[in-house]
């Protein structure tokens, strides 16, 4: 059986009849959508920003002190003295003060240590924000700028968008507090940070932040070595060669930025007037472009979709990174391509 | 359902109920014309489109050109092209239309034809694809069509006299109670990989 012969307007309410529709959920959806972008718009106006959650700092710690001394699990005296207040994981431990040596001084090495730190002077009235529900314990999710007071990630009083609601009166004093509080300047690689910190007067202490740290060397090794230094583990995958399409050769984020026949740039610690942007975000790398564009925008926006990170270490959500353009032959050498070839140190 | 113009005044406003409502207006030509044009990702950017109109509403002026029909599409159509492009290696093959749901929603050889209808559409060439979609599924008028696609208002109605023409070969040995993909339409739709590569064929 076939179907009779189709004039015009038959053959149109055919196509109208087979018109795709939008699930049940769809508008759900679109609405979760608008809320979140909203949300990551707000975020991102006050800084840009580098989530990482504590797990990342344990990362980092055990890069720069491979064997497990008590030092490498030491805390701030402050943060000893009330483990009420502090990072979730690499945060500030049970344990005698005493019998550890004196503190280094804290780096951005620990983003949880430092802002324990700021925040000492202040650890009282934070706590008394929930007073009314002591027995809770309340993570608060903190942005650091590069320069600047820290903010929380609480659903921002500023945004009129839709599925925003105003601060609750404890959220509205935790967001006091920081905003008064000063950590020191974050290395120029990293746009910003961002750490949980727990707030449970009467929880149970934290586990030992070494324990925290060898188990999730065990479990998540690889990822946790590259995670170590996003900036030089985001830099060598977009120095890294892939096959965009089966019918191209193999080429690199980075050859966005060459000029035609100039060997391939390599990407350099940020300087003020020439860098580029790269927020990671579960496992996909996002090129940010600049307000005004410029040739390679659209390039490195297509070619950075394109890599993959290994996933984030547990409780990041996004790494946002930004570097310098180092011209193509000025290094004297090209950089070894691969994808699994996370050794590149384009620094 | 149709928008009345306060829901729109009051959509422009930021009320939650009037851009629920304009949602619901626009989602199921907002997803047609965005499988039309951008295939497996048709849902995404759907999802993406609505949000940007979402956004943008405010800045809409209702008495001035483009009608809210054509600027809620020139949107979408933005939103899908840029996902296409991106996506470089866009396999119309690879969606499912089998699964997509149409507005009846009928008895299987009803499905069945939908399914072979829609292959017909989504192996056009990209202009006529374009056109079709616009026009039966984004319910745009022919002018307004003209101006999204940046051509003479002769050429949109060309364009579509030769997808029907091409629609018209493709179905009309369809037959409404065969297995969609065993019906002659299928093999354009697996060899429509040229949907995002400017292919004519």
């Amino acid at each position: 059986m076939t179907l009779p012969p189709l004039d015009d307007d038959a053959l149109d309410q055919l196509v109208r009849d087979a018109r795709p529709v939008a699930s049940d959920d769809f508008e759900a959806r679109v609405f979760a959508a608008a809320g979140a972008g909203s949300r990551r718009r707000a975020v991102a106006s006050a800084a840009a920003v580098l989530v990482l959650a504590a797990a990342a700092v344990v990362a980092i710690v055990v890069r720069r002190s491979p064997e497990p001394t008590p030092h490498a699990a030491g805390r701030s005296p402050e943060a000893a003295a009330s483990p009420a207040v502090g990072p979730t994981v690499s945060g500030l431990a049970e344990g005698s003060a005493a019998s550890r040596p004196p503190p280094a001084t804290v780096t951005w090495d620990d983003p949880g240590r430092l802002l324990a730190q700021a925040l000492a002077p202040d650890r009282a009235t934070l706590e008394a924000c929930f007073k009314t529900h002591a027995s809770r314990t309340v993570k608060v999710r903190v942005y650091m700028p590069p320069d600047g007071a820290p903010a929380s990630a609480f659903p921002g009083p500023r945004a009129s968008v839709l599925g925003h609601r105003p601060l609750t009166d404890e959220e509205a004093c935790v967001d006091r507090i920081l905003s008064r509080t000063a950590p020191p300047a974050l290395p120029s690689s990293i746009r910003a940070v961002a750490v949980e910190l727990v707030l449970a007067p009467d929880a149970p202490p934290a586990p030992s932040p070494w324990s925290s740290e060898m188990a999730y060397a065990d479990e998540r090794g690889p990822a946790m070595r590259v995670w170590s230094d996003p900036a030089r583990y985001v830099a060598g995958l977009l120095a890294s060669s892939f096959t965009p399409k089966p019918s191209r050769p193999p080429s690199t984020a980075l050859r966005c930025l060459a000029s035609r026949g100039a060997a391939e740039p390599r990407l350099g610690p940020p300087h003020d007037d020439q860098d580029i942007t790269v927020v990671v975000r579960g496992r996909k790398l996002h090129y940010v472009a600049s307000s005004q564009p410029r040739v390679f925008d659209h390039c490195l926006e297509v070619m950075v979709a394109m890599c993959r990170a290994l996933p984030l270490p547990p409780g990041s959500l996004e790494f946002e990174l930004r570097f310098s353009v180092v011209p193509g032959g000025a290094g004297g050498s090209r950089e070894p391509r691969g994808n699994r070839d996370h050794s590149v140190n384009p620094f | 359902m149709d928008l009345r113009p306060e829901q729109l005044l009051h959509a422009r406003r930021g009320d939650r109920a009037a851009l629920a409502a304009l949602v619901r207006h626009y989602r199921h030509r907002v997803m047609a014309v965005c499988v039309a044009l951008a295939g497996p990702d048709g849902e995404d950017c759907a999802q993406d489109a609505l949000v940007k109109v979402l956004r943008a509403v405010h800045k809409f002026d209702p008495a001035r050109p483009p009608s809210l029909d054509a600027w809620v599409m020139a949107i979408t159509r933005r939103v899908c092209i840029d996902r296409a492009r991106a996506a470089r290696v866009t396999r119309h093959a690879d969606l499912d239309v089998d699964r997509l749901a149409t507005v009846g929603d009928g008895p299987v050889p009803t499905r069945a034809r939908d399914a072979a209808v829609r292959r017909a559409v989504l192996a056009l060439p990209d202009e006529q694809r374009a056109v079709v979609a616009l026009r039966m599924w984004g319910e745009l008028a022919y002018d307004e069509i003209a101006e999204l696609e940046r051509v003479p208002i002769g050429t949109v109605r060309s364009r579509l006299a030769r997808a029907r023409e091409a629609l018209r070969s493709a179905l009309s040995a369809l037959d409404p109670h065969a297995a969609p993909r065993t019906t002659p339409t299928a093999d354009a739709a697996t060899s429509n990989d040229h949907l995002s590569t400017g292919g004519t064929r």
